[in-house]
């Protein structure tokens, strides 16, 4: 073992702790960002070839409720279950499985990520999505009858 | 060297990739509780061509294993991924490598590597998604990538040391470069250093 450890020189040990650091970095922004607007109710976006499909508000009332994803043209098909407060896929048809055997999430900011079949399940609390959401309307665009089902 | 030696240790090169990166397809991943790390064997080859053939060369074996590869078991967005990471750890092993064998050692470069390659991987992931919170998953991925990329790391150090072949590359390398000689230099003391304490 101590003719392994003798390969390693100072300078690596230091660039491998600078880069585990550096890596930690998306995350301090992302928990910077939602704990400055705090007060928020958490919802469960999902949202297929980059556009929001459904929401499902994440309550710890111990139901279950499942939403099907199916896309005949690009032959997807995921089912995701909501059990209480954790989200997770429990069927999918793509190639790695690797939807299916992520582990169920729950909290604000976690994800499960679905490739193969351009899916993202995604758990976000509803007031930093507006700050999100404000630049994007424009007066020709802006809608309100879409705003209010958005809502709902 | 001649020119056609040259052309054939470059084909050799990425033909020794290509295979390695099938056959890790084929086993499971060894990290099962985080999806999406792997081993990152191909890795070897591009760091063995880094150190015996000039810039342009070892470039050359990067792309031909990407494109291989991408030939043989592979889809156009498996293509984007393996692009955007195998680019971004060549650059960054690159950059580092210049920091000479004094300061860091070929596991260090291999590990910058490992992580490396997984920022490309979800840089991307995170494009296609058009999320961000992809990036999130980094930690996960970069903890793995720095135990891979210390195995790959030794692996390459054995192989520099004890295969003839690429031995023999890598002196001429050291005889073209100043850089590589250096690195040349550094690998045949600790042999000769091995040697006597046997």
């Amino acid at each position: 073992m101590k003719k392994y450890l003798n390969q390693i020189k100072k300078g690596d040990i230091i660039i491998v702790v600078l880069l585990m650091v550096l890596s930690f970095l998306p995350l301090a922004i992302f928990v910077y960002i939602q704990t400055s607007n705090p007060g928020a109710t958490e919802y469960v976006s999902i949202s297929h070839q980059g556009e929001e499909v459904a929401r499902m508000e994440l309550i710890d009332d111990g139901e279950r409720e499942e939403y099907i994803i199916e896309d005949p043209e690009h032959q997807h098909y995921n089912k995701i279950v909501r059990e209480g407060d954790k989200i997770f896929i429990e069927e999918a048809n793509c190639t790695d499985q690797l939807c299916v055997r992520m582990q169920p999430v729950e909290r604000v900011g976690e994800t499960i990520v679905c490739l193969p079949n351009q899916l993202i399940v995604q758990v976000e609390s509803a007031s930093s999505d507006d700050t999100e959401e404000a630049p994007e309307v424009d007066i020709i665009s802006f809608n309100p009858s879409i705003k209010q089902r958005r809502a709902s | 060297m001649s020119k056609t030696t040259k052309m054939m240790y470059i084909a050799l090169l990425s033909a020794f990739a290509v295979a390695l990166s099938l056959i890790e397809g084929i086993f499971p991943s060894p990290f099962p509780f985080a999806p999406g790390a792997k081993l990152g064997l191909s890795n070897i080859i591009t760091l063995v061509a880094m150190f015996t053939l000039p810039y342009k060369d070892s470039f050359a074996v990067v792309w031909i294993r990407l494109l291989l590869a991408t030939l043989l078991g592979g889809t156009f967005s498996t293509f984007l991924y393996s692009f955007a990471g195998a680019m971004l750890s060549y650059f960054s092993m690159l950059l580092i490598r210049l920091l000479g064998p004094e300061r860091v050692s070929v596991i260090g470069i291999s590990a910058t590597g490992g992580i490396m390659h997984n920022v490309g991987q979800l840089i991307v992931a995170s494009t296609i998604a058009r999320s961000f919170s992809v990036m999130l998953y980094l930690p996960v991925l970069s903890f793995f990538g720095i135990i891979a990329g210390a195995v790959v790391g030794l692996a390459v150090n054995y192989l520099l040391e004890h295969v003839s072949h690429i031995e023999k590359m890598f002196q001429e390398a050291a005889y073209q470069d100043p850089l590589s000689y250096r690195w040349y230099l550094a690998s045949y003391k600790k042999k000769l250093l091995d040697r006597e304490s046997k």
